[in-house]
């Protein structure tokens, strides 16, 4: 029976000065089981561990975590796949504050959610049904609609670790271009005017840790390189509108 | 309350591509600093007289540090061009901006650098 080695993060507020990685041995399990199985088993030993999750099958969000060295869901994420020599290091997202071991505080990540208007915003009066769509209009939509808000994506960004407060980041980002690409969205000059200063969409180079690690398979950079040629073009149609 | 925050990174992997943009990056800013005011000093150095221009010439001919040296500021400024284009090609959507078509990017960027290089090396060694 060989044994797995899983280093964990761990951070106490109260007691830890400093957070510090903590090694657990266990027997290692007999089936492949997921990441988010390994913790609950490390917390049956150890009822101190502390992390987030909810859904456990992928689709809530809350268990983004750095599994050896790249962030992903670890309740969709199979230790065969992440376990190397044996072992597993498990830390929180990376550049959030750390609340308590696997925790972290999301606030900044939420702010730059909050500040992109991730609603539909349309002033003309609705009519009696639904705002109806095309079904090629509505196919703009797919590759975007389906974030749910992991952070998995911003916190692998180093544009993010050093500009959280003013660099939007790739997942709310992703959310402007889904309003930007809506047809049924009316403010595209307002929403692309709020994304037009020195940070905001121009702190992304393409580094593209974002779409390496989304465990939805989604493209933020992508999503960032339309966001930046809408950024031009609406500034050239201001300047035919109005003059430079 | 003051946390902590888990940036250490030597334990985040980081794919070929944010290898590339970093070392873009640094090498911005090692042209700005180093390779520039090299080259400019040099530059009026050999300008400056005739006499100049010949020890110039005289010293780099016979030096083969001298010319590793600006071998490896014009590699360096080559490493900034190729990466430079490759990062330009994808503003204009010319490269798709899929993991994989980036991956393969970066990887036919790094080849072709080296070969360049090689190829400086032959020429000015
Ligand atoms: C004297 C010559 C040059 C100097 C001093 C220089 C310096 C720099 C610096 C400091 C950066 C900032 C890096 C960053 O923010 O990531 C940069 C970015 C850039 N450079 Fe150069 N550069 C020079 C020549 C060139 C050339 C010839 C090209 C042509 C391909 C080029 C293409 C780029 C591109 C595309 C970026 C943007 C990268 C990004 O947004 O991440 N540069 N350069
Ligand atoms: S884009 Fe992907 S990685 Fe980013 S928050 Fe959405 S689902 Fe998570
Ligand atoms: S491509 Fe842009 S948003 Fe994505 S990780 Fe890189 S800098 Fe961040
Ligand atoms: S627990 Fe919901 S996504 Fe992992």
């Amino acid at each position: 029976m060989s044994s797995l080695e899983v280093n964990l993060y761990r951070y106490n507020p109260e007691t830890d000065k400093f957070p510090y990685m903590k090694t657990y041995n266990i027997e290692k399990p007999s089936r492949d089981i997921m990441v988010l199985d390994l913790l609950h088993l490390l917390k049956e030993g150890d009822e101190s561990i502390s992390y987030r999750r909810s859904c456990r099958e992928g689709v809530c969000g809350s268990d983004g975590m750095n599994i050896n060295g790249k962030n992903g869901l670890a309740c969709i994420t199979p230790i065969s796949s992440v376990i190397k020599k044996n072992k597993i290091d498990l830390r929180p997202l990376p550049g959030l504050p750390v609340i308590r071991d696997l925790v972290v505080d999301m606030s900044e990540f939420y702010a730059q959610y909050e500040k992109i208007k991730p609603f539909l915003q349309n002033d003309t009066t609705a009519p009696e049904q639904e705002r109806l769509q095309s079904p090629a209009d509505r196919d703009k939509l797919d590759g975007l609609y389906e974030c749910i808000l992991c952070a998995c994506c911003s916190t692998s960004c180093p544009s993010f670790w050093w500009n959280p407060d003013k660099f939007v980041g790739p997942a709310a980002l992703l959310q402007a271009y889904r309003f930007l690409a809506d047809t049924r969205d009316l403010k595209a000059e307002e929403r692309l005017e709020d994304l037009s200063d020195p940070f905001s969409v121009y702190r992304c180079h393409g580094i593209m840790n974002c779409v390496s690690v989304c465990p939805k398979s989604l493209n933020p950079n992508k999503a960032i390189g339309e966001i930046k040629s809408m950024l031009l073009k609406n500034k050239e149609n201001i300047i035919a509108r109005d003059g430079a | 309350m003051k946390r902590p925050v888990n940036i250490n990174l030597l334990k985040i992997k980081l794919p070929l591509t944010a290898l590339l943009s970093i070392t873009h990056r640094l090498s911005g800013m090692f042209i700005f600093f180093i390779v520039m005011p090299v080259s400019v000093i040099s530059l009026s150095f050999l300008l400056e007289s005739s006499a100049s221009y010949e020890l110039f010439k005289e010293n780099y001919n016979s030096s083969i540090s001298l010319k590793i040296i600006f071998l490896s500021l014009i590699i360096i400024f080559k490493y900034h061009i190729f990466t430079g284009v490759r990062h330009m090609l994808m503003d204009f959507h010319l490269i798709s901006e899929s993991l994989a078509s980036s991956y393969r990017s970066s990887q036919i960027t790094l080849i072709l650098f080296l070969a360049d290089s090689l190829l400086t090396a032959v020429v000015i060694l």
